[in-house]
């Protein structure tokens, strides 16, 4: 078959499978009263609670832990309420661009800003996804492990669920399906309250935000793991590509609003829990502040009994399991917008295979680099984090540009608060860094600093 | 006629607009140059910071 018509073929095939989902949505929205409006509402969100879920990935979920061991509830608390304005205000331009464009992240640096840019965001990207599998890895064989499972079989288990889930599923049920094992995240909310915590400590540390041991170096390196999992370059990515994927037209903006909301909503709360439950038990432990995951599952069964350590566990994988599903399928279509292969989970494996292959190759290396004896996988954890976290500025002034860009949002351009939020919050990551960057040069200089 | 154009029927346009490389002026020329400054600083001190060992 000549290749003209094996494009065409595809992109027709890929056109039709969409074509019945937005076809059940347009006859919803012809009469959208009562029930039909909220079952609108529910086959229109997907995106955002996946981006937002799926960042509380094994990697934030270690984090979190080992921030609430390490400096209880005092700061961290008040700080990741505010990350969850900040992480809507991010994704939510990913919404308009996406629905208004109809094309991802990485096609629209590359296309507009040329393949300097381009590569270097696509290189920038795929490396970080591949660390960041590397963390979820280490989450799903740590939790497992405590489950009784070895780590080749915990891994190997995770890497078929995955990639069936992504081959075998069209976008609909891809989507569906992952949100139901996105639903699993939120254990850590009955585990925090099952925990009976200090709500008078709790509510204090919003009232009395301070740092206890001041600000030091490995203050903020904790400070931007937790940014770094908060909002991370894949995340713009992913929803972009995400909702093009499902079609999402302008007229359905509001609705991505919407979801990004849940999303960043039930973010939040996880979040929250997770930090409430290990600062409320564990700080204050001797040594509790250099921790890894292991002693602070230990600490926490010591507290909880077996289940809470189990289910504590069980979180974690599920965390590491959603977050896998997400960050492959964004190397996928990430590879496919910047190379213009076919890049839908509509499309078959047969049909499209050079599509899901990247996924499935840093999928599987991921996998591999986690059962590799003597691999310092605690600190390839935070690495990863701190390295998204400094090229999220890179990330953001793309977003920045195209959507401050006439020719490309038309009427759904940037507002000016809109701007304001999203230049102040690139300000702060600048600045973040900067600090770090300086606290790591003169760390006498920012000892016992607030 | 076929459901995706059906659908095209009904909704309008369904695929993605032409896509031209842009031209950057004034203060977008700037933040690329700073971006690059950015990015080779931060790598520099990320690096120092590992070979410290976080202290």
């Amino acid at each position: 078959m000549p290749k003209w018509l094996d494009t065409a073929a595809t992109a027709w095939v890929e056109a039709e499978i969409r074509a019945r989902d937005r076809a059940r949505i347009a006859a919803l929205k012809a009469d959208p009263r009562g029930w039909r409006r909220w079952w609108l509402l529910f086959l229109l969100v997907g995106p955002g609670i996946l981006v937002m879920v799926a960042d509380n990935d094994a990697g934030g979920v270690i984090t979190y832990a080992q921030t609430g061991a390490g400096y209880g509830l005092g700061f961290y608390l008040p700080f990741l309420v505010l990350l969850g304005p900040v992480a809507y205000i991010v994704q939510e331009m990913t919404v308009r661009l996406g629905a208004v464009t109809r094309r991802g992240h990485a096609e629209m640096i590359w296309g507009r800003y040329g393949p300097f840019w381009g590569a270097f965001s696509l290189i920038d990207l795929v490396v970080a996804n591949f660390l960041t599998l590397v963390t979820e890895f280490i989450g799903i064989t740590l939790g497992m492990q405590v489950l009784g499972v070895p780590p080749v079989a915990s891994a190997l288990a995770a890497v078929a669920l995955i990639a069936a889930v992504l081959l075998g599923l069209r976008y609909y049920t891809w989507e569906r399906v992952s949100l139901g094992i996105a639903a699993g995240n939120l254990v850590f909310i009955p585990l925090a309250l099952m925990a009976k915590p200090h709500w008078g400590a709790v509510g204090a540390a919003f009232l009395h935000w301070q740092v206890r041991g001041g600000f030091t170096p490995a203050f903020l390196y904790v400070l931007l793991a937790n940014l770094g999992t908060t909002i991370a370059p894949w995340m713009l990515f992913f929803q972009q590509s995400s909702v093009v994927d499902k079609g999402l037209t302008e007229r359905e903006i509001r609705h991505g609003q919407v979801d990004t909301a849940i999303g960043a909503a039930v973010m939040v709360a996880v979040a929250l829990a997770i930090v409430i439950l290990t600062g409320s038990w564990l700080y204050g432990q001797p040594g509790s502040g250099q921790w890894d995951m292991q002693r602070i599952l230990v600490a926490l069964g010591a507290h909880l009994g077996r289940w809470g350590e189990d289910l504590f566990a069980l979180g974690l994988v599920e965390a590491g399991t959603i977050a896998a599903i997400a960050i492959s399928a964004s190397t996928s279509w990430a590879c496919g917008e910047a190379f213009g292969w076919p890049k839908s989970i509509n499309l078959p494996p047969k049909v499209a295979w050079r599509f899901y292959l990247p996924g499935l190759i840093s999928l599987v290396a991921a996998a591999l680099v986690v059962l590799v004896p003597g691999m310092p996988l605690g600190f390839l954890n935070l690495t990863v984090q701190v390295i998204a976290t400094i090229f999220m500025p890179a990330a953001m002034l793309f977003l920045l540009l195209l959507l401050n860009d006439p020719e490309v949002m038309g009427e759904h351009v940037n507002r000016r608060w809109q701007n304001w939020a999203a230049g102040g919050i690139v300000l702060f990551l600048v600045a973040m860094n900067g600090l770090y960057g300086l606290s790591v040069v003169f760390p006498h200089a920012f000892a016992h600093w607030l | 006629m076929r459901q995706g154009e059906r659908l095209k029927v009904v909704e309008g346009r369904n695929e993605a607009a032409p896509l031209g490389r842009a031209t950057l002026q004034g203060w977008a020329v700037w933040a690329f140059w700073g971006l690059r400054v950015y990015i080779v600083v931060m790598t520099a001190l990320v690096v120092v910071g590992f070979l410290h060992g976080m202290g």
